[in-house]
C-alpha cells in the first residue's frame, strides 16, 4: 500500500500544526475548497460494534491529537455504526462521497480536495504498522503535496517530460488508477503528452498480469509463439514494477507449462522471478514452486 | 390432552447453577432415571428441578453409555471433571438442551475435558462456559479431534477477552455459538494449511467488518480459475506454491471460485464471533451469516436448493429457519426436551408411557420437528399405532407444521411407513392428499425438492398408472392455487407422465380438466394451456429449476431456431435463467417466455397495460456480465418500448441503471464495463416514462463470465 512506501522515502516537511476537523466528509470538501494544501484525512470505525477501533477514534478525536497533525490536514471521523437512527442516517448521507469499501475496520482513507482517494490503510494491523499516526499523517500530507506539485509542474510542459511528472505523480500513490478509474485523465493526459510511451509510464499503468496470464493459458497450447512474443512485447518495457515483472514471469512460466518445447525453462523463468524481490509474496511462491517441481 | 396437564406443563425447567452432591465413583455405571411410572409421573419429574437434573444425568448416560463414561474417566483427572460435569446443572443444561449432537457422540466429553484441563475455571461464567461447551459440541464431529478442542476454545476465550470479536458474541447462546466455534471447511475439521485455527486468527485481525458486511466479504477474494502460474484451481498446485501464509490469507491474495470464496467470508464472519455457515447448492458452494437471532442471510446463493454444510437439525435452509424459532423459544424447548429424555427411558420398555411422554413434548413445543420426528421414528419402530391413532397423529403433525412444508413432509414421510394395515386404501390417499390440502396456502421459508414429496407418494401408490394419474390431477387441483407448489407440481406430472406416449394423452386430458378447458382436448393445446399458468407461476416463485424444466417442454411452440444477433463476448448467462414480468396478459404468450432469455427467435413476453412496465430475467449463472442485447418486436409497436432502461443487480433488489434509450431501435446493445457488470444475477428492462402502455420484447440475452 501507498501510505507505508510513502513514509520511508519522504521526509517530513509540516511547518505549522493543529489540523482543522470538519464533522462529516461534506464539509470537509467544503473547508478544503478553501486551503489549496489540505489533504482530507478520514478516520472510518464503528462505535457500537468495531470494540478494537475505539481506542482510535478516541484519540483521533481529542484536542491533543489534531494539535500535534500538520495544519494543512482537515481530520473526520466518519462512524458507521450497526445501529441505525435518523441522525446516523442524515451523518452518513453527508458521507456518503467518502465512499471507500474498508476491508477491514478501522481505516483510514486519505483524499484530496476534490475527493479523490489518494491512499487507504483498513485494519488496525495496516495503521499500527504507518508508525506514530500524527508524524506518518504529516508524511502522506507532504506526498500529496508532492503529488500536487508534479502535476502542477506538468501542467506547464509537454511531450514526455510532462509524462514523466504524471506518471511519478501516480507513482506516489502506489494504486494504479484508484478506485473506479479515478485517475484516468491522469492517464490520458500521459498517454496524449507522451505517445510513443518513451517514459514507460503508459506501460506501467494500462498493465495487466491477469489478462496475459489468461492469454497464456489459453492461447498456450494452439499459438505459444505468438504469445511469447506479446510477452517478450512487455518485458522490455522499462518501467514495470518488480511486482509486475514477476507476475510476467508466471504469465511465462504459464505458457511454458503448455509449451512442450519450452519446458525446461519452466525453472529459469521461476529463479528469474523469485531473484526479482525473494523475500515477496510472489518471490517466495516461486521458490516454494521451485521445490514442488524438484520432488517432481 | 386436558388443559390442566398443559398447564401444568408450563412449570419451568430451572437449570440453574445449583451444585448437587457428587455422585460417588464406584457407584457409577449409568446414572439412574426417576421413577416414570404413569402419566402423572411425566408431569410431575419435569417440574421437579431434582428429578430434572437426574433425569439430566440419565440423558447423558444414554447418549455416551457406560463405555463412554469409563473412557473419560481414564482421562488424566477424568473422575473429577465427569463428577464436575454431572454435578453442575449449567454445564449438563448446556450439553442437553444446546441442540442434537453430532455424529461422535463419544466425543463430546473427551472434548470439553480437554478443554477443562486447559482452562480449569471454563466453567465458572457463563461467558466461558457457554464457548467450551459450543466447542465441545462441535467437536463431536467425525473427523475433530477432541484433542484440538481446546485451541478452537482459546482463541474465541481469549479473543472474547482482548475485545477482539464483535459484541453481538457476548449474547449468544451455546446452541448459537455452536455455529461461530464450527468454524471449518465443508463441515470437516481443517487440518494446519485448511480453514484452520491459524486462518481465524488472521480473518479476526483483518477482515473487520460490520456484521451486514460478512454478506459480501467473499469477494475480498478475486473469482478465478487460475492461479497466478495458470494452474487451475481443480489441481493440487493452486494454492501450493502459497505456503508461507494462512489458507485465509493465500485465498484473499490468490483467489479462488465459489468454494474458497464462500468459506472465506463464511469463516471471517465466524472468526469475528458472528455465526455462519457454508451451503452445498447444484454445482455451487454458497454461504449464509445470521443477521441476529432468527434471521439466517443468505450470501453468494444462487438457488433455493441449500444444503448447509453445518446445522444443528438437518442440512436444510428450511429446517435451519424452524431450528431458531424452536430453540429461541428456550421455555418451551427445554420442556420439550426433558419429555423426549422421559421417553426415551422408557421407549424400550414401556411403549405406551413412552407415547405419553411423546404427546407431552410435542403439546410443549408443537414446532419441534425434531420432537416429532422422533415420535414418528418411534411409531415406526416400536408403538404400532392403529388407523385412528395414526390418522391422528398424521393430521396433528400436518396442523403444527404446515407452515413448514418440507418439515411437514419429512415427517409425514417418515409416519407413511408406520401406517397400520386396518388403514384403507382410501383412507391412505385421503392421507396424501391432506398433506397438499395443508400446504397448499404455504410458501414455506423457502422452495424446497417438492418432486421428492410426490416422488415418495406416487411410490406408495403403486404402479397403477391410472391410480396414479387420478392421484396426480387431485394434487393439482389442490396445488393450483399455490404460489409456491403449482408449477413444480405440473413440472413433475410432466416427468412421470407427459413424455410417455402411453400416458400423455391422458395427463392433457387431467391438465385441461383441472384448467376448466373443456375446448383444450387435443394434447398441444392442453400442455400450452398449462403451461402458460405454470410458467408464471414458477416465475412469481422465482423456482427457476421449475421454469426450466417447464421451458423446456415448450419447444413444440417456439422451435429452436436461434435470433441471429451480434453477441457479446463470453457465455449467454441469461440461458438456465428465468423470466418474470411486471404483469401480464391476454396479448402475452407464457409459454414463449423460455425462448426469450434462450435467444430463441420466437421468444415473445407481453405486459399489460401500465406505467412503467418491466422485464426481468434472472441469469442462469451470477456472472460479470460484458453485455445486454434487447430484441424488439418488429413492426410500429416498437414505440412502446421506449424510452427504455435497463439495469443490473446482484440481489434482485437494489438495482443500478446502465444505459437508457430514448429513440426507437430494433435491437439494442448495451456493453458493460467491468465496473458496471460487476456480479450481475439480474438484468431489468423496462420504460421509464408516464405513459400507459404494453410493453413487449423478443429477445432478453445477456453475456459474461460465469462466477460460479
Amino acid at each position: 500500500m501507498s501510505l507505508r512506501t510513502l513514509a520511508a522515502f519522504l521526509a517530513l516537511t509540516v511547518s505549522a500544526f493543529a489540523a482543522e476537523r470538519a464533522p462529516d466528509f461534506a464539509s470537509a470538501l467544503a473547508l478544503a475548497q478553501g486551503k489549496p494544501d489540505a489533504t482530507i484525512v478520514v478516520l472510518l470505525h464503528g462505535s457500537d460494534w468495531c470494540p478494537p477501533g475505539e481506542p482510535l477514534a478516541k484519540r483521533w478525536t481529542s484536542g491533543e491529537f489534531a494539535g500535534a497533525v500538520s495544519s494543512e490536514v482537515i481530520l473526520v471521523a466518519v462512524d458507521r455504526p450497526e445501529k441505525q437512527t435518523d441522525e446516523t442516517k442524515a451523518l452518513a448521507k453527508k458521507n456518503e462521497k467518502c465512499a471507500v469499501a474498508a476491508q477491514s475496520y478501522p481505516a483510514i482513507a486519505v483524499y484530496d480536495r476534490d475527493g479523490r482517494l489518494f491512499g487507504l490503510r483498513d485494519g488496525l494491523a495496516e495503521i499500527t504498522g504507518m508508525g506514530e499516526l500524527t508524524v506518518s499523517l504529516g508524511r502522506v500530507s507532504a506526498a500529496r503535496r508532492q503529488r500536487d506539485q508534479l502535476w502542477a509542474e506538468a501542467e506547464k510542459m509537454s511531450g514526455p517530460a510532462k509524462a514523466e511528472k504524471l506518471g511519478a505523480g501516480l507513482d506516489l500513490m502506489s494504486q494504479g488508477l484508484g478506485p473506479k478509474d479515478v485517475y484516468k485523465p491522469i492517464l490520458e493526459a500521459l498517454k496524449k503528452a507522451d505517445p510513443e510511451d518513451a517514459t514507460g509510464y503508459a506501460a506501467t499503468y494500462t498493465f495487466n498480469g491477469r489478462r496475459l496470464l489468461e492469454t497464456a493459458v489459453s492461447k498456450g497450447k494452439d499459438s505459444p509463439a505468438e504469445v511469447e512474443a506479446e510477452l517478450n512485447v512487455w518485458s522490455a518495457k522499462k518501467r514495470l514494477s518488480t511486482r509486475q515483472r514477476q507476475e510476467l514471469e508466471a504469465a511465462r512460466f504459464a505458457l511454458y507449462e503448455r509449451w512442450p518445447q519450452k519446458k525446461d525453462e519452466r525453472k529459469k523463468v521461476l529463479e528469474r522471478m523469485h531473484s526479482l524481490d525473494p523475500k515477496s509474496d510472489l518471490g517466495q511462491a516461486a521458490e516454494s514452486y521451485l521445490k514442488i517441481l524438484a520432488k517432481g | 390432552m386436558p388443559k390442566a396437564v398443559r398447564l401444568t406443563l408450563l412449570a419451568p425447567l430451572l437449570l440453574g447453577a445449583v451444585l448437587l452432591p457428587a455422585i460417588p465413583l464406584e457407584a457409577r455405571t449409568l446414572p439412574a432415571a426417576p421413577s416414570l411410572n404413569d402419566a402423572a409421573s411425566l408431569v410431575s419429574v419435569a417440574k421437579d428441578p431434582e428429578k430434572t437434573i437426574a433425569l439430566a444425568r440419565a440423558e447423558l448416560g444414554r447418549l455416551v453409555g457406560s463405555e463412554g463414561f469409563l473412557a473419560v474417566e481414564k482421562l488424566p483427572d477424568g473422575v473429577a471433571f465427569l463428577n464436575l460435569v454431572l454435578d453442575n446443572r449449567a454445564v449438563l443444561g448446556d450439553l442437553l438442551l444446546s441442540g442434537p449432537w453430532h455424529d461422535a457422540p463419544l466425543q463430546t466429553l473427551p472434548a470439553l475435558h480437554h478443554i477443562w484441563k486447559g482452562d480449569p475455571k471454563c466453567f465458572d461464567n457463563r461467558h466461558e462456559r457457554t464457548t467450551a461447551v459450543a466447542t465441545a459440541l462441535s467437536f463431536s464431529r467425525k473427523g475433530w479431534p477432541p484433542e484440538k478442542a481446546f485451541d478452537r476454545y482459546k482463541f474465541f476465550r481469549d479473543s472474547r477477552l482482548q475485545g477482539r470479536l464483535h459484541p453481538s458474541f457476548d449474547t449468544l447462546e451455546t446452541w448459537e455459538k455452536r455455529y461461530v466455534t464450527a468454524a471449518s471447511g465443508n463441515g470437516g475439521y481443517a487440518e494446519t494449511g485448511g480453514w484452520d485455527d491459524a486462518s481465524l486468527y488472521w480473518l479476526r485481525d483483518n477482515v473487520k467488518l460490520p456484521m451486514a458486511g460478512y454478506i459480501g466479504a467473499c469477494w475480498q477474494a478475486p473469482y478465478r480459475l487460475e492461479n497466478v502460474f495458470g494452474d487451475s484451481i481443480h489441481g493440487s498446485r493452486y494454492y501450493a506454491p502459497f505456503d508461507t501464509v494462512t489458507h485465509a490469507q493465500r485465498v484473499r491474495d490468490v483467489g479462488g471460485v465459489c468454494g474458497s470464496l464462500s468459506h472465506y467470508g463464511a469463516n471471517a464472519a465466524r472468526a469475528n464471533g458472528i455465526p455462519a455457515i457454508t451451503m452445498g447448492e447444484p454445482g455451487h458452494c454458497a454461504y449464509a451469516v445470521r443477521q441476529g437471532r432468527g434471521n439466517w442471510t443468505a450470501a453468494y446463493s444462487l438457488s433455493w436448493e441449500r444444503g448447509p454444510h453445518f446445522a444443528l437439525w438437518e442440512a436444510s435452509w428450511n429446517l435451519l429457519v424452524l431450528s431458531e424459532i424452536a430453540l429461541d423459544d428456550k421455555e418451551a424447548h427445554d420442556r420439550c426436551q426433558v419429555h423426549l429424555w422421559e421417553a426415551r427411558q422408557l421407549r424400550e420398555k414401556t411403549p405406551a408411557l413412552a407415547d405419553d411422554a411423546y404427546q407431552l413434548a410435542l403439546v410443549a413445543q408443537p414446532l419441534n420437528y425434531m420432537a416429532w420426528k422422533e415420535t414418528a421414528e418411534a411409531f415406526r419402530d416400536k408403538l404400532k399405532p392403529d388407523a385412528a391413532t395414526w390418522t391422528r397423529f398424521h393430521d396433528g403433525a400436518l396442523k403444527s407444521l404446515a407452515a413448514h412444508p418440507e418439515a411437514a413432509f419429512k415427517v409425514v414421510n417418515v409416519l407413511y411407513a408406520a401406517m397400520p394395515k386396518d388403514l384403507s386404501e382410501a383412507d391412505r390417499a385421503k392421507a396424501y392428499l391432506h398433506y397438499h390440502e395443508a400446504v397448499a396456502p404455504n410458501a414455506g421459508p423457502l422452495a424446497w425438492k417438492f418432486d421428492s414429496a410426490l416422488d415418495a407418494q406416487a411410490k406408495l401408490i403403486g404402479k397403477d398408472t391410472a391410480k396414479l394419474l387420478a392421484f396426480f390431477e387431485r394434487v393439482l387441483a389442490l396445488q393450483s392455487k399455490s404460489a409456491a407448489w403449482f408449477a413444480p407440481t405440473i413440472s413433475w406430472g410432466q416427468d412421470e407422465f407427459g413424455k410417455d406416449p402411453k400416458t400423455s394423452a391422458a395427463y392433457f386430458a387431467a391438465l385441461a380438466r383441472v384448467f376448466a378447458n373443456s375446448s383444450a382436448g387435443g394434447s398441444s393445446d392442453g400442455l400450452r394451456n398449462a403451461l402458460r399458468a405454470a410458467l408464471l407461476a414458477a416465475a412469481t416463485a422465482d423456482n427457476t429449476d421449475a421454469f426450466q424444466a417447464l421451458g423446456k417442454t415448450t419447444k413444440p411452440f417456439v422451435g429452436e431456431t436461434k435470433t441471429k444477433v451480434e453477441a457479446f463476448s463470453g457465455d449467454l448467462l441469461s440461458s438456465g435463467g428465468l423470466l418474470k414480468l411486471s404483469s401480464t396478459c391476454g396479448h402475452d404468450a407464457p409459454e414463449s417466455h423460455w425462448a426469450v432469455i434462450e435467444g430463441l427467435d420466437k421468444g415473445r413476453c407481453h405486459t399489460d397495460s401500465e406505467v412503467r412496465p418491466n422485464v426481468t430475467a434472472r441469469l442462469g449463472r451470477l456472472g460479470e456480465v460484458s453485455g445486454i442485447v434487447v430484441v424488439n418486436n418488429p413492426g410500429q409497436n416498437i414505440v412502446r418500448e421506449f424510452p427504455m432502461v435497463v439495469s443490473v443487480s446482484e440481489n434482485g433488489k437494489d438495482w443500478t441503471q446502465v444505459a437508457r434509450i430514448a429513440e426507437p431501435v430494433g435491437v439494442v446493445r448495451v456493453g458493460l464495463d467491468a465496473a458496471q457488470g460487476k456480479r450481475v444475477q439480474y438484468v431489468r428492462v423496462g420504460r421509464d416514462d408516464d405513459r400507459k402502455e404494453f410493453f413487449h420484447l423478443q429477445n432478453l440475452l445477456v453475456y459474461g463470465r460465469k462466477l460460479q
